[in-house]
C-alpha cells in the first residue's frame, strides 16, 4: 500500500526533472559542437538523391542537409567516399551525417542511427532515410525534427530532380 | 475405500479455483496488451527488448496454467491412477526451463552489446501523422509504466486467491507479476541514462532484467522441485513444514484401538496424499475400524485426497515425521 501510494509520485518527479534537463543528450555532444560550427556530411553518389559535384553535392538530400546546417548556423564540410567507407566512419563517429539514397532497410541499421523516413517512394515503396552516428540522440532528434519540418517540400524536390 | 474417484474441492475452494482461472485469462489479456505497447515503442534499445521478452514470458505461465487446469480435474485413469494433480507442477517445470534458457540468452546478448560498446539510437516518436513529436524515450517509459502498473495490480489480485487455495504454483506466478516492477524499473532507469548521454545504461539495464528473468526461473523451479520430490506439506509462502502430519498422527493415536501411529504425507499440486501406519491393540472389527479411521482422518484438512490407513505389527521408527 505504502509503495503503491508513493511510486507514481516519485515517477512523476523523476519525469518532470528529466524534462527540465532537456533530454535526450548526446554522449559526444555532437549537437552542441555542430551549432555554429562545422557539420561533417558524408556524401555518396546516388541519383537523384545525391549528385556529387567537385565542390560538394546536389540533389534532394543535399538540399535538406543544407537546410539542417543553416538552421544551426553551421558550415558544411562535404566528405566524398564510397558508401561503405562513409558508413564505417559514421559508425566510428568520425562523421555527423551520411546521405546517399539510404533506405530504412539498410543492413547497416544496427551499427549506425537511421533517421525516421522522410520520403516514401510511391513506385518502389522504399522509405528514404539519412544516417547519424550511433547514440548521438539529441543530434538524431534534431535532424528528424528538421526533416519533418521540410517534409512537405520533398515531393516537389524529388520531381524536379528526376 | 474410494479408488479412481476425482478429488472434489469444498464449495469455497471451488469458487476460488474458478477465480484463479478467470485471473489467468485476465493476465493473458492485460499483459498481452502491455507486451504489445512495449513492442510498438521498442526501437533499438536492448533494455526495451529485454523488458518486452520478459513481458512475453510472463504470458507463458498463465497460458500453461490454463492448459494444466484442464488436465488437473480429470478423473484418475488406469494409466494415471493417482490423478493429474501434478499437471500444474509440470507446467511450472516448463516455465522455469523457458525462463532460464531465454534469460541466459538475453544476458549473453546484453553483455555482448556492452562489450561492443553498442550505443542505442533513440530518435523521435511521431503522433497524429507527424503533427506532433517527442523523444521516443518518453514513449518507451510510458509503455513501461503501463506494463508495470498492470502486472503489479494483477499480482496483488492473484496473491490472496493463491494463498487461500494453498496453490504454490499460483503463488509463484503472482509473485512473479509483483516483482515485475524490478525489471520494468531497470528498463526505465536504462532509458533515462541513455537520455542523459550514458549509452551504457541501456545494456546494463538489459543485463539486470535478464538476471531477474533467470531468478524468476529459479523461483519457479524451487516450487516445482519440492512437489516432484514428494516434499512433506509446507506452509504457503514459506519453507516451513506443516504440522498436519503430526496432527493426523495424534488424532489416530487418540482412537481407543490404536496403540501408536506414524504418518507420511506428500503434496501433489494442491492435494495431499499419504499413509497412516497404525499398530492396533485390539484386532476386533479391524477392517471396518480402519475404513472409518481413513474417512475421519481425511476430514482434518480439505486438501487430503488419498489417505491410506495401514495396520502394522510395530513401528520401528517415526523419524521421517517431524513436528512443525
Amino acid at each position: 500500500m505504502l509503495r503503491s501510494s508513493l511510486r507514481p509520485r516519485n515517477a512523476l518527479g523523476v519525469l518532470l526533472f528529466a524534462v527540465a534537463c532537456g533530454l535526450p543528450r548526446d554522449p559526444d555532444r555532437t549537437l552542441e559542437r555542430v551549432r555554429g560550427g562545422v557539420v561533417r556530411i558524408g556524401v555518396a553518389e546516388s541519383r537523384p538523391w545525391v549528385i556529387v559535384t567537385p565542390t560538394g553535392a546536389e540533389g534532394v538530400e543535399p538540399v535538406l542537409a543544407k537546410a539542417i546546417a543553416d538552421s544551426l548556423g553551421a558550415t558544411i564540410e562535404w566528405i566524398r567516399k564510397s558508401e561503405s567507407e562513409l558508413l564505417t566512419d559514421l559508425s566510428e563517429r568520425k562523421l555527423d551525417l551520411v546521405i546517399g539514397g539510404l533506405t530504412h532497410d539498410s543492413p547497416w541499421k544496427t551499427k549506425i542511427a537511421l533517421t525516421k523516413p522522410f520520403y516514401e517512394d510511391p513506385r518502389t515503396k522504399k522509405k528514404h532515410v539519412m544516417a547519424a552516428p550511433p547514440g548521438e540522440n539529441a543530434w538524431l532528434v534534431f535532424v528528424e525534427r528538421q526533416l519533418r519540418r521540410h517534409q512537405h517540400t520533398i515531393p516537389a524536390l524529388v520531381r524536379s530532380a528526376t | 475405500m474410494r479408488i479412481g474417484q476425482p478429488f472434489e474441492f469444498p464449495k469455497e475452494q471451488q469458487e476460488l479455483w474458478q477465480q484463479a482461472r478467470r485471473m489467468a485469462f485476465i493476465t493473458l489479456g492485460v499483459l498481452g496488451v502491455a507486451a504489445l505497447s512495449l513492442a510498438l515503442t521498442l526501437g533499438q534499445s536492448q533494455a526495451m527488448k529485454t523488458a518486452w521478452v520478459s513481458d512475453l514470458l510472463s504470458l507463458v505461465t498463465p497460458g500453461l496454467m490454463l492448459v494444466a487446469m484442464r488436465y488437473e480435474k480429470r478423473r484418475p485413469s488406469a494409466r494415471f491412477p493417482f490423478g493429474y494433480y501434478r499437471a500444474l507442477s509440470v507446467a511450472f517445470l516448463g516455465t522455469a526451463a523457458a525462463l532460464w534458457v531465454v534469460g541466459g540468452w538475453l544476458l549473453y546478448d546484453a553483455l555482448v552489446k556492452l562489450i561492443a560498446q553498442h550505443r542505442p539510437p533513440i530518435g523521435t516518436f511521431a503522433l497524429f501523422g507527424n503533427e506532433f513529436d517527442f523523444w521516443a524515450g518518453w514513449a518507451m517509459i510510458g509503455a513501461l509504466t503501463f506494463s508495470v502498473l498492470a502486472a503489479v495490480t494483477i499480482g496483488h489480485l492473484k496473491k490472496p486467491i493463491a494463498t487461500k487455495l494453498h496453490n504454490k504454483a499460483l503463488l509463484a506466478d503472482a509473485d512473479m507479476n509483483k516483482a515485475n516492477y524490478m525489471s520494468e524499473g531497470a528498463a526505465v532507469v536504462g532509458i533515462l541514462l541513455v537520455g542523459f548521454g550514458f549509452w551504457w545504461g541501456d545494456a546494463v539495464a538489459a543485463a539486470v532484467i535478464s538476471i531477474t528473468i533467470i531468478y524468476d526461473g529459479w523461483h519457479n523451479m524451487r516450487q516445482v522441485i519440492g512437489d516432484l520430490m514428494d516434499e512433506s506439506p509446507t506452509t504457503i509462502g514459506g519453507a516451513e513444514l506443516e504440522d498436519l502430519p503430526n496432527r493426523i498422527k495424534l488424532a489416530a493415536e487418540e482412537l481407543d484401538w490404536v496403540e501408536s501411529a506414524a504418518v507420511r504425507l506428500r503434496e501433489s499440486g494442491h492435494v495431499l496424499n499419504g499413509e497412516v501406519f497404525v499398530v492396533p491393540n485390539d484386532n476386533a472389527n479391524l477392517v471396518r475400524r480402519i475404513e472409518k479411521a481413513a474417512d475421519d482422518l481425511r476430514k482434518l484438512d480439505w486438501r487430503l485426497y488419498s489417505l491410506v490407513v495401514v495396520p502394522v505389527s510395530r513401528i520401528d521408527s517415526d523419524a521421517p515425521v517431524r513436528t512443525g
